[in-house]
């Protein structure tokens, strides 16, 4: 099977069985997309497939085949910073880590779908991601920035 | 880790060999459409099917088609499309209200309608409103299609009517009309979380504002989803208020056969119904107040 | 020593970006399971499906006949190989007997050999080759068990006739305190005597835990050819594993190293070695390959440690102005199926007077045996138990008086002018102002504008309710954790060009070590943060020290740093003097450069310096050794201070504090609990950066608030766990995050050099208690008392229900 992962093609054999988290991770050699349960509930493993948010380890990596998929490493180029990723950082939107390349992704996906997101809809829009250190609320102040930075406004 | 133990897995490219393929597997096989309640119970190997089925690859399965008098529904339409589908917000809103409180973003991207009938968890947001809207299942195997409507579908906790050869390839619902106001209401320990309780109402009322026909679908209570028939004969032919949504209210415990469990006692969730159910009737009252159904 | 302060303090107290932050937004962290290891292999747990059962038989054939090279060990292997470990693993006998006071010590190896005594103790191992073989090697193992009767009901297992774990014991009793030593003392009997009021009652508090993003992994590897073992584990203190892995494995400590990786969550649930921490190790060591062991999250809920679940039975002796002149509790603790983490329930022992003067006090304290998941540490670890228990207490009291909440707390408080203040179990409370931070709180939640409201809506038929607490919480642990580790080392060097690094044994699980150390350092120095490298989580390098927990690392590390960099400025000065040609004591330094205090114009670099420390042999002053390195030791002064009464002593460096009030409205027909309002005042002496202090204090109240309101750890009757997904295991997510009010004071410490304290523990300790007062308020026509946790909407209704009160 052969996958597109930011932007290049990632071809290997594998069991119908192996999750697209651990075709990313092992296959494609990306450790940025993490795994937090078994449930499909903590949204660590969430990356974007053509244009889609999921949850990495709620997908065979079969079904992807042929897809395009956006995984953290994908986001900034050459070095830099997506704007979401200064904007978590410069907001404190993490402490441990760990659920922070999910958070960013499912923040990548909610800004496209909705540039300007109030708080309850970032809220809304973001309850598939769990957090264990920040208690949330620096991240909605990051998705907020970040949307000003996309749009220009800052 | 969890892993889900082997399988063999198929991508069928149409219906038709899809129904083939499950007429070959019979048993030990499982259709994957959203896979966001299949998938997480392979990997804790609750369930272990030989086979696997993807119907990922037969992208006409995916759609929302307006008829006369319904919509249709396609086996691969997912969750999120069907929150913000205009023609669905349009002829029937209860649908995408459902739809919004499901999991989260991620798990409705992937998720389809059709699946999480199929699966008939009996705490699922969908299956109160199809069957509280008699929404009627297209089922496809070998031996050719038949229509399965809602009441005969759920049979039991995790269980349908379905033959172990038949795929779901379609699902269709009312359009609601003027006169019709359909409304969901869900207690969750916390948004997204699996229904303590779950209801949803339809109500047609008349040219003189008198209620002449009410459905009412509690999930959540029971093995599988069930309408209040008692409650509902309380509301036909009546003039909706407040006194008549509370009557109706106190008489949905008839079809609760809850059990206690994490998400709350036995009696909770009993009374639990009672109350879903007097603010999803408290709605239906409201809006048709607004929409001056009641004259 | 005057000239040895920082001139001006310029980044401690500044919000300074996170410097780790920078990595972990690209997704390039390294946590355990992104460490790449060649030829690694993959280890599998087969655990226990029974919460108590002999175990007959393990089949290892068929696994081991699998294709896919599956290697099985079981506890036999162990017990060639290895040697026991107490059941807090690191300590074989002779010593254990005098570390371990009040414990029943009993022997035990990381896999269960005769009987399991909860369900997920590991039982086997599978090594495979291929990741997703695991579970498929898992399987193919066949034990047999004879399953026993299981006893999870912490009184049930005190009873005669219970069902025993450990049949050599007689009892279920794991561990007993008493305060005081000797039993009940006259001043107390005589304190119940003279009450106005004796008030009586309970509160049980339940199990639930830290459950980190991240799960448990353990990497290891024995290289032959330095003959040193290597662990990747994110644990809290590497030290403490490295010397209870040599003990238990027989491998000379300096050849073992353990490497902390990024680590995705602590909360005091990684201190210390589990199983899996040994188990890994002794693979690796055994056959010669590099292994790994990734917890899944349904393991995690099993096998790593639960906290909390907690009775207290209290009789407080009352004055009619609530004046608590007397208090009697008995503690029984549901410590699960080992004896792990009895010091964190001395601790509720120690802590239980909190902030208020209740010199007349008896504690009987039960750790007790009952087949579930070992207890564990969670973040303010048995100290969040006593508050809570104290803190509900008042309340009692002051719906018995009739008085408010508020006039009690601040009627039995220690008051500004006591400070340093001893409590009856031998605290000694450092500094602080409760009554001010009450008023600050009130202020901060607008409580006189509260009160107006609540009658309108109470018009209206909606229930709301204020709440106020104290959320008192000592940090800085040094004493009661069998080593005494009320001290911690760093090493600070400057290198030939000027850079300075600092190394420290204690590690971060998220909580910005290498931020704020740099902002100590650098105020120290007059550098800037960016030329201070912070180094940390490998015991191959970094000093002895005791790791991350209790808030260890701003009471003691930060001080250490403090104390080496002092020490290195005293030599700077002297080499510079030296070179200046001016007396030391006349210099002084600022932003980088060392100069005379009466002629600035006499100036030296501090690279400059740093060059000759090392490579001008001939430039720096007699008798001087070379080189710019220090290691230097913080000891808390207070800490194993003797108390006044016998037997006691004091156990934590610091005791910061927080006062919380919330506004919730309670829906009497569902139960449901909404928070209207919620505002946390808090004093941790000096901020280093107040950002992580904030951060820090929201995720530690958003934990608070799930172990408030959703999350619990339930067991049925056969000891099967029933709640081992976040499906069931519900954490807050965005929707159940309030905003919060948070302000803060400063009280520096008079027992630290900068007056750090710990930094965001009480945010955990206010949510429970602030809600169920809270609740209390808003329901007071049905007379509800909540006298256990979690508040969740079923109980709340069942409470409403069985009030029988209809509302008006």
């Amino acid at each position: 099977m052969k996958v597109r992962v930011n932007g290049e093609e990632v071809e290997a054999e594998v069991e119908p069985r192996l999750l697209l988290a651990h075709f990313i991770r092992e296959k494609a050699g990306l450790t940025g997309t993490h795994v937090g349960c078994v449930s499909g509930k903590c949204g660590c493993c969430t990356v974007i497939v053509d244009g889609e948010p999921v949850k990495s380890c709620m997908m065979f990596s079969v079904q992807a085949n042929g897809s395009d998929v956006l995984t953290i490493e994908g986001l900034g180029k050459d070095g830099t910073m997506h704007p979401i990723q200064e904007a978590f950082w410069e907001s404190d939107a993490l402490e441990c880590g760990f659920c922070t390349p999910g958070m960013i992704m499912a923040a990548y996906a909610l800004l496209n779908k909705n540039p300007t997101p109030t708080e309850q809809e970032i809220r809304r829009g973001m309850v598939g991601n769990l957090c264990r250190c920040t208690g949330y609320l620096n991240i909605i102040k990051a998705v907020q920035s970040a949307s000003e930075k996309i749009r220009g406004v800052k | 880790m969890l892993f889900p133990a082997r399988f063999e897995y198929h991508a069928p490219a149409s219906v038709k060999e899809a129904a083939h393929l499950l007429h070959e597997y019979n048993e030990d096989v499982r259709v994957l459409a959203g896979g966001q309640s299949l998938i997480p119970m392979m990997k804790l190997r609750v369930l272990r099917p030989k086979h696997v089925i993807d119907i990922n690859q037969i992208p006409e399965l995916s759609y929302v088609k307006k008829t006369n008098g319904g919509l249709k529904i396609g086996a691969l339409t997912r969750e999120s499309l069907i929150e913000r589908s205009e023609t669905i917000l349009d002829a029937c809103p209860v649908l995408a209200e459902a739809s919004g409180e499901i999991a989260d973003m991620q798990i409705r991207s992937r998720g389809t309608l059709v699946g999480s009938l199929c699966n008939a968890d009996p705490s699922a947001d969908y299956a109160p409103v199809a069957l509280a809207l008699d929404a009627k299942m297209e089922a496809f195997s070998t031996k050719g299609s038949r229509t399965i409507e809602a009441k005969d579908f759920f049979a039991g906790s995790f269980s349908t009517s379905l033959e172990p050869d038949e795929l779901v390839t379609e699902v269709e619902f009312p359009e609601l009309g003027k006169d019709t106001v359909a409304s969901f209401a869900k207690l969750s320990r916390s948004f997204g979380d699996f229904a303590i309780v779950n209801v949803a109402s339809l109500l047609r009322f008349s040219d003189d504002g008198i209620c002449k026909d009410a459905r009412i679908a509690l999930g959540a209570v029971a093995s599988t989803v069930r309408r209040a028939r008692e409650a509902e004969k309380i509301l036909v032919g009546k003039k909706l208020d407040e006194r008549v949504v509370r009557d109706a209210s106190e008489n949905v415990t008839g079809v609760c056969e809850a059990t206690s469990d994490i998400r709350g006692s036995k009696e909770y969730k009993t009374e639990m119904a009672m109350v879903m159910t007097k603010i999803s009737l408290t709605r239906v009252l409201e809006e048709a107040r607004s929409r001056r159904l009641l004259k | 020593m005057q000239q040895l302060l920082p001139l001006k303090k310029k980044w401690v107290g500044t919000g300074v970006k996170r410097r780790e932050s920078k990595r972990l937004v690209r997704g390039e962290g390294a946590y355990g399971d992104d460490i790449k290891v060649s030829n690694l292999h993959y280890i599998g747990i087969v655990r226990s499906p029974h919460a108590h059962a002999r175990i007959l038989n393990v089949d290892t054939s068929a696994a081991e006949k699998m294709p896919e090279e599956v290697a099985v060990f079981t506890a036999k292997d162990l017990k060639k190989d290895m040697k026991p470990g107490g059941h807090m693993l690191p300590y074989p006998a002779p010593d254990a007997k005098e570390w371990l006071p009040g414990t029943r010590l009993l022997w035990r190896y990381p896999l269960a050999g005769a009987k399991t005594h909860y369900v997920g103790e590991a039982v086997a191992i599978v090594v495979c080759k291929d990741m997703y073989s695991i579970e498929d090697a898992i399987e193919a193992v066949g034990v047999e068990y004879e399953v026993l009767p299981a006893v999870v009901d912490a009184e049930q297992a005190m009873k005669p006739g219970s069902p025993l774990l450990y049949e050599e014991l007689g009892d279920n009793i794991s561990y007993t305190f008493r305060y005081p030593e000797e039993g009940e003392d006259d001043e107390l009997k005589a304190a119940f005597k003279s009450a106005d009021k004796v008030v009586r009652g309970r509160f049980k508090q339940h199990r639930h835990t830290g459950t980190p993003m991240e799960t448990r992994n353990v990497t290891a590897n024995y290289d032959t050819h330095n003959e040193t073992l290597t662990v990747w584990e994110g644990t809290q203190n590497p030290n403490f594993l490295r010397m209870q892995l040599t003990k238990v494995l027989g491998i000379p400590e300096a050849k073992i190293r353990i490497i902390v990786p990024n680590t995705g969550g602590g909360f005091g649930i990684r201190c210390f070695g589990y199983d899996e921490s040994f188990l890994i190790p002794y693979v690796a060591y055994k056959i010669r390959k590099p292994v790994r062991w990734t917890e899944n999250r349904m393991e995690h809920f099993l096998a790593t440690g639960h906290a909390r679940e907690q009775i207290h039975d209290y009789e407080a002796a009352v004055k009619k102005d609530g004046t608590i002149i007397g208090l009697r509790d008995r503690i029984i603790v549901d410590g699960g199926a080992v004896n792990v983490y009895w010091a964190s329930w001395r601790s509720t022992a120690f802590n239980l007077p909190g902030p208020y003067k209740i010199q007349n006090l008896s504690v009987d304290l039960y750790g007790v045996f009952t087949n579930k998941t070992p207890y564990w540490s969670y973040r303010a670890f048995g100290k969040l138990d006593a508050d809570v228990a104290m803190e509900r207490i008042i309340d009692h009291v002051a719906r018995e008086l009739t008085l408010s909440p508020i006039q009690v707390r601040v009627r039995n408080f220690v008051k500004k002018h006591e400070f340093p203040y001893e409590t009856a179990t031998g605290a000694v409370l450092d500094s602080g102002d409760y009554d001010v931070a009450v008023e600050r709180a009130l202020k901060l939640i607008d409580y006189d504008k509260f009160r107006e409201e609540q009658t309108e809506l109470r018009k209206g038929g909606r229930y709301v309710g204020f709440g106020l607490v104290m959320c008192f919480e000592p940090t800085g642990a040094g004493g009661i954790v069998g080593v005494r580790p009320g001290y911690e080392p760093v090493r600070f060097s400057m290198t030939p060009t000027g850079d300075i690094i600092i190394e420290t044994g204690s590690c971060s699980q998220g909580q910005a070590h290498e931020t704020t150390l740099a902002q100590v350092v650098a105020d120290e120095l007059s550098v800037d943060p960016d030329r201070v490298v912070v180094l940390e989580n490998d015991t191959m390098y970094h000093p002895y020290g005791f790791g991350a927990y209790s808030s260890r690392f701003s009471i003691n590390t930060v001080p250490a740093a403090v104390v080496a960099a002092r020490k290195a400025k005293e030599k700077i000065f002297q080499i510079a003097g030296f070179k200046l040609g001016l007396e030391p004591l006349d210099l002084t330094v600022e932003d980088g450069v060392v100069f005379s205090k009466k002629n600035p114009e006499r100036r030296i670099t501090l690279s400059e310096v740093a060059r000759v420390a090392y490579l001008g042999a001939d430039e720096f002053p007699p008798g001087i050794e070379p080189g710019l390195e220090v290691l230097a030791y913080f000891k808390g002064p207070t800490i194993g201070k003797k108390g006044k009464r016998k037997g006691t002593l004091n156990i934590f460096s610091t005791y910061p504090y927080a006062v919380h009030a919330a506004i919730v409205e309670v829906h009497v027909d569902t139960g449901k609990i909404d928070i209207r309002k919620y505002a946390a005042f808090h004093d941790c002496g000096t901020v280093i950066n107040p950002k992580v202090i904030e951060t820090e204090h929201m995720g530690s109240i958003a934990q608070g608030l799930g172990g408030a309101l959703y999350e619990e750890l339930v067991y049925d009757k056969d000891g099967q766990l029933l709640t081992t997904t976040f499906m069931d295991y519900h954490i807050p997510t965005f929707l159940e995050m309030p905003n919060v009010l948070f302000d803060h004071t400063e009280t520096p410490s008079p027992f630290t050099p900068l007056g750090t304290k710990g930094g965001s523990e009480t945010g955990t300790v206010g949510p429970p208690i602030v809600i169920a007062q809270a609740v209390e308020d808003a329901l007071s026509q049905f007379n509800i008392v909540i006298t256990e946790t979690p508040l969740t909407m079923d109980r709340i209704w069942a409470k409403i229900k069985g009030a029988g009160t209809k509302p008006h």
